[in-house]
């Protein structure tokens, strides 16, 4: 994997992010995926590509989420018995669980892509 | 160094069936093709003739039904998924009709795209990316995205998209297409340029006057090559 590679799927994470949208395979990600294949990527760089792409924007999620929970947690300290600042474990524990989730349910779509067949290209619908 | 072989597509008696529950159609019917090197060659037909069918197998996008085809030497029907798109990588340019550039990739990632896939050092994929994209006078606009440019200016990152890997075979459906007259002309000029500088080209097209651009002309009816018009080089 390239830098560049990483660039472009931090770049469609950080887009996705803004636009609040999920990765899911739409028409416009199937004709894109569809491209791709025709222009030479094997079904397995199609693969990789749709989970290093859940991967960023997973990590983006997960970032997000433990920033505003260390913000939450000193909130809830002052208001409820027994609440630590900084449960590291349970960080820890709830942003693995996240990762291993969202990898798993992107795998679904990530396998649907790599068998698309690359005519859609030529038929561009 | 031997030469290259000058016969670059070779299809014997390709057939192309379409099945559904209901009927078999018979898109292509015992096609018998031969392409040499740097020609370029217009496919004309009406619709249904089997034009799009008949591209799509010769850039390995589709497989026949039966028959052999031949890519510069390389049995390709049978060939495996991965295999197809080892060949379709090196061997084809592809320009399509909609031009087909990824919107969230900029002109310069998209003409670089093929590239990636062959696993080329970044410096040389850099390189190629810069000569292609000055060879169709869009230079200028790498850093765009695909939809702050016009029709025209898209198809042109397409082509440079086509021929920034030296494929030996470029394959262009109905290029034209989505363009006006201007437009056309000037990707019709890019498309002469490249034949005359070596390039095989192989083009679908309903405009008459953009095929006469070509060495030869096939005319399909019905899955079946029925005529062909040989002119001097253009």
């Amino acid at each position: 994997m390239t830098v560049d590679a990483l660039v472009q799927d931090a770049r469609f994470a950080l887009r996705s992010f803004a636009g609040a949208q999920t990765f899911s395979v739409t028409t416009v990600a199937l004709l894109a995926f569809a491209i791709r294949l025709a222009l030479g990527a094997a079904p397995r760089d199609v693969l990789l590509l749709v989970l290093r792409r859940s991967a960023a924007l997973v990590a983006i999620g997960v970032g997000a989420g433990l920033a505003v929970a260390v913000v939450a947690t000193r909130v809830l300290r002052s208001l409820v018995f027994g609440v630590g600042t900084l449960d590291l474990e349970a960080f820890s524990l709830a942003a693995a669980l996240l990762v291993v989730v969202a990898l798993v349910a992107s795998y679904l779509p990530a396998r649907r892509a790599t068998r698309i067949s690359p005519m859609l290209a030529l038929r561009g619908d | 160094m031997t030469a290259p072989d000058p016969l670059l597509i070779e299809l014997r008696d390709v057939r192309k069936i379409f099945t559904t529950d209901e009927m078999e159609t018979h898109a292509l019917g015992g096609v018998e093709l031969e392409i040499q090197r740097g020609e370029y060659v217009s496919i004309e037909g009406p619709s249904g003739s089997g034009k799009t069918t008949l591209l799509s197998i010769l850039g390995l996008l589709d497989t026949p039904t039966a028959g052999t085809y031949r890519l510069a030497g390389e049995l390709c029907s049978g060939l495996s998924v991965r295999e197809s798109a080892r060949v379709r990588n090196r061997q084809i340019g592809f320009i399509f009709q909609t031009f087909n550039l990824i919107g969230d990739l900029t002109v310069q990632e998209n003409v670089e795209l093929p590239l990636t896939y062959r696993g080329m050092p970044a410096s040389e994929r850099r390189d190629r990316v810069v000569a292609a994209l000055e060879k169709v006078g869009m230079a200028h606009r790498a850093k765009h995205l695909p939809g702050q440019l016009s029709g025209g200016q898209q198809q042109r990152v397409a082509v440079a998209r086509a021929v920034a890997g030296s494929p030996p075979l470029l394959l262009a459906d109905e290029p034209t297409g989505n363009l006006d007259s201007h437009n056309g002309d000037q990707v019709m000029a890019l498309l002469q340029g490249l034949h005359q500088g070596g390039a095989t080209v192989c083009m679908v097209t309903h405009n008459p006057e953009y095929a006469r651009h070509a060495t030869r002309t096939i005319h399909l009816f019905d899955g079946s090559i029925v005529d062909e018009t040989r002119r001097g080089p253009a």
